[in-house]
């Protein structure tokens, strides 16, 4: 029994110096720490926020966002729905159960929208917010006075930005086509095949390519399901298989556009940035900060920025607005589209032009 | 008779060897379709891509050895794998974890990561070995607490949760790297992945660790009547898993350059599958270093050669289905002529 005695306290005084020794180096994370217990000890109202997977870097992001907006406003905690929709809703009973005067959501499944507005109906018609994925139902969006959405610009989640990025690179630089055959030989990285964007940013790059008149040959598009790891993987196939015959390389968001870098680095292209003596556009949508400095170095050619900070902020006003009977956009320097309901935050093409643009969003 | 004798021992060694069958034939068909597969560039690429892989199944065999199953796999790799990429990051990256951090020579992360996943895998076989918690649920929960603890870790200001990037050139370089052997370059991940395969050989085949290993797997309650320390032994052999896991979790980041809490996700699945397409029992007690590598191998020919000829993605997952199944189903025969 003693035995047994001595190895609890020995595991448990492990634990505690391993996780000591993770957070030690850094103020950062006990600020942070404390920053979130002395919020909840000031009693204002709560602001329910949950956002679909943390798994989702950039839903990490407008979770952190909307936090920061939300400071001196609203009390929050940002829940992690996991990617299960059950999760999900079990979240906002208990949001609701705790007295959120507003719910923001970043839905896991976008047709439980109906679901989760008819919880706030139930719980004494509170404001909900819908944010990242889009719910495109309009009588969805009809069926209550109280439900707004925060997105991107657009169905196309920023894919036709990336795909002008495309068009501009190719009418300034005739070397992209390296065959001369007046094509264009496209390899595609495209998302998780379950996720809502995936689709539309696989049509739109396309259908932006076609109606400017910028003919493409897909040699292959395959999913990279947005990860780093998986999308090097496959490209390590493609760049053996094409080798040279690759002429841009699409990626449905910067996590990929990493992967995809790494692998035909290692086959000899894009080192050296635009002086490689081998070279491929490679094209991502995020703007991550390791990205910007990939641009910087001409390594990667261009990226979209989804304006998280601003989003954040826009969510936070709004929920404020709707808890004390305002119109949703007071104060906003946005404009409601009406069908859907929505404030649309547009996104940013980010190149080696503006790339200080895309700095500031990742300051303060 | 002569003649039939030659045809059922024809037959036994094609089952004994069904794992080697099954890897031909995958490859076969794929040089069938795509005859550009057959190249030593691509034959690289497979090996390079399973070295990390095969270093993550053998500790997760190891842990199946001794009839248990490790469910903490990936989120160790990927707690691992955000701390180290922190240490590993050039100094004058504009987004570093640490700021004010001196550029540490590539040991010091090693042996961190290390040292930290050995001690955490040994809490797991304290919890298994001691407290007799089923590996399964011990796994499970140990596998929580690491995914929260690195999304902690990962996702905190100034910059939060952004993949750790800015990997130092000299790391980058022991994945991407590689020596010139005549005419060939051989990358370093291989031949690294050789030397712990070596090792990992030698532990459990010529030395007493590794015979109470298997004593322990195939019959616990022999192995303690015949003198072995069961309990010490366990928490050993999840403490060794872990520190290969972290081993495993640095080559990683070389070799994608970037880390983030998603790092690792789902890994323990595909080392387990390995595993037992491997001949690993997941009863226990039996497994090999070789047949362990060939179940990785067939899985990373089975990812890049269908990404190579171009099938629908759908389609890959049915087919990798498939061929776990079938290469299971004709293993098994094997075991039960022996019986």
């Amino acid at each position: 029994m003693k035995k047994r005695l001595v190895s609890i306290l020995l595991s448990a005084s492990l634990i505690a110096t391993a996780f000591t020794g993770c957070s030690g180096g850094s103020d950062a994370s006990s600020t942070a720490a404390s920053g979130t217990a002395s919020k909840a000890s000031t009693g204002t109202k709560i602001l329910g926020a949950g956002i679909y997977s943390a798994s989702d870097n950039f839903n990490s992001y407008l979770g952190k966002a909307i936090t920061n907006a939300s400071k001196g406003i609203f009390q929050t905690n940002i829940e992690d729905g996991q990617n299960d929709q059950s999760t999900q809703n079990n979240q906002v009973d208990t949001m609701l159960a705790k007295g959120a005067s507003a719910i923001a959501l970043s839905v896991v499944d976008v047709t439980a929208a109906p679901t989760l507005i008819q919880k706030c109906k139930d719980a004494g018609n509170v404001p909900i917010i819908f944010f990242n994925k889009e719910i495109t139902d309009k009588s969805v969006l009809a069926s209550y006075d109280k439900v707004y959405q925060v997105t991107s610009t657009g169905g196309d989640y920023g894919a036709n930005i990336e795909a002008q990025e495309i068009v501009d690179y190719w009418k300034a630089n005739p070397s992209m086509d390296k065959n001369h055959d007046g094509k264009l030989q496209i390899i595609d990285l495209m998302g998780d095949p379950g996720h809502t964007a995936t689709k539309p940013r696989a049509d739109a790059w396309k259908d932006t390519l076609t109606k400017a008149g910028v003919k493409y040959e897909l040699l292959a598009e395959d999913t990279g399901m947005w990860v780093t790891a998986t999308a090097k993987d496959k490209m390590d196939a493609w760049i053996s298989k094409y080798g040279d015959s690759v002429e841009c390389i699409v990626c449905a968001n910067d996590a990929m556009a990493l992967g995809a870098l790494s692998s035909v680095e290692a086959a000899g292209f894009n080192a050296q940035g635009t002086k490689s003596s081998k070279y491929v556009p490679i094209f991502g949508i995020d703007a991550l900060p390791e990205i910007l400095s990939k641009i910087q170095s001409g390594e990667i050619a261009g990226s979209v920025l989804q304006d998280s900070k601003t989003q954040g902020q826009v969510i936070a006003k709004m929920a404020e607005n709707l808890v004390n009977g305002k119109n949703a956009t007071d104060g906003l320097n946005y404009t409601l589209e009406a069908g859907a309901k929505a404030i649309r935050v547009p996104y940013k093409a980010v190149t080696l032009k503006n790339l200080d643009e895309a700095k500031a969003a990742y300051t303060g | 008779m002569e003649n039939k004798l030659k045809k059922t021992s024809v037959k036994d060694l094609l089952l004994e060897k069904a794992i080697y069958v099954v890897l031909i034939a995958l490859l076969i068909v794929i040089v069938i379709i795509q005859p550009r597969f057959l190249s030593f560039g691509n034959f690289k690429n497979i090996f390079a891509q399973s070295a990390t892989r095969i270093i993550i199944a053998l500790a997760a065999g190891m842990v199946l050895i001794v009839q248990g199953v490790d469910l903490s796999t990936g989120r160790m790799i990927g707690l691992a794998a955000v701390i180290s990429a922190s240490l590993m990051q050039v100094t004058t990256y504009a987004y570093r974890m640490y700021p004010h951090l001196a550029d540490l020579p590539i040991i010091v992360p090693f042996l961190v990561v290390m040292a930290l996943c050995a001690i955490l895998g040994g809490i797991s076989g304290v919890a298994v070995a001691v407290f007799k918690v089923p590996p399964f649920i011990a796994t499970l929960g140990m596998s929580l607490i690491l995914y929260g603890a690195s999304s902690i870790y990962f996702d905190r200001p100034p910059y939060g949760a952004q993949p750790i990037g800015g990997i130092k050139p000299d790391v980058v370089k022991v994945a991407t790297g590689s020596i010139g052997i005549g005419s060939f370059q051989i990358p370093y991940l291989i031949l690294i992945a050789l030397a712990v395969c070596l090792i990992i050989w030698v532990v459990w085949n010529k030395t007493k660790f590794g015979k109470y290993m298997f004593a322990v797997g195939g019959n616990p309650e022999a192995a303690k009547v015949s003198g072995v320390n069961v309990v010490s032994t366990q928490i050993k052999i999840y403490a060794l898993a872990g520190m290969m896991y972290a081993f495993a979790a640095v080559l990683e980041v070389a070799r994608i350059g970037s880390a983030s809490n998603t790092t690792g996700n789902g890994y323990e699945m595909d080392a387990v599958a390995a595993c037992v397409v491997g001949g690993v029992s997941l009863s226990g007690g039996t497994g090999s270093v070789g047949g362990i590598v060939i179940g990785v191998l067939i899985f990373t020919v089975i990812n890049y050669g269908l990404a190579f000829i171009g099938v629908n993605m759908y389609w890959q997952y049915v087919v990798k289905g498939l061929i776990i199944l079938l290469a299971v189903m004709i293993d098994m025969r094997k075991n039960m002529r022996k019986k």
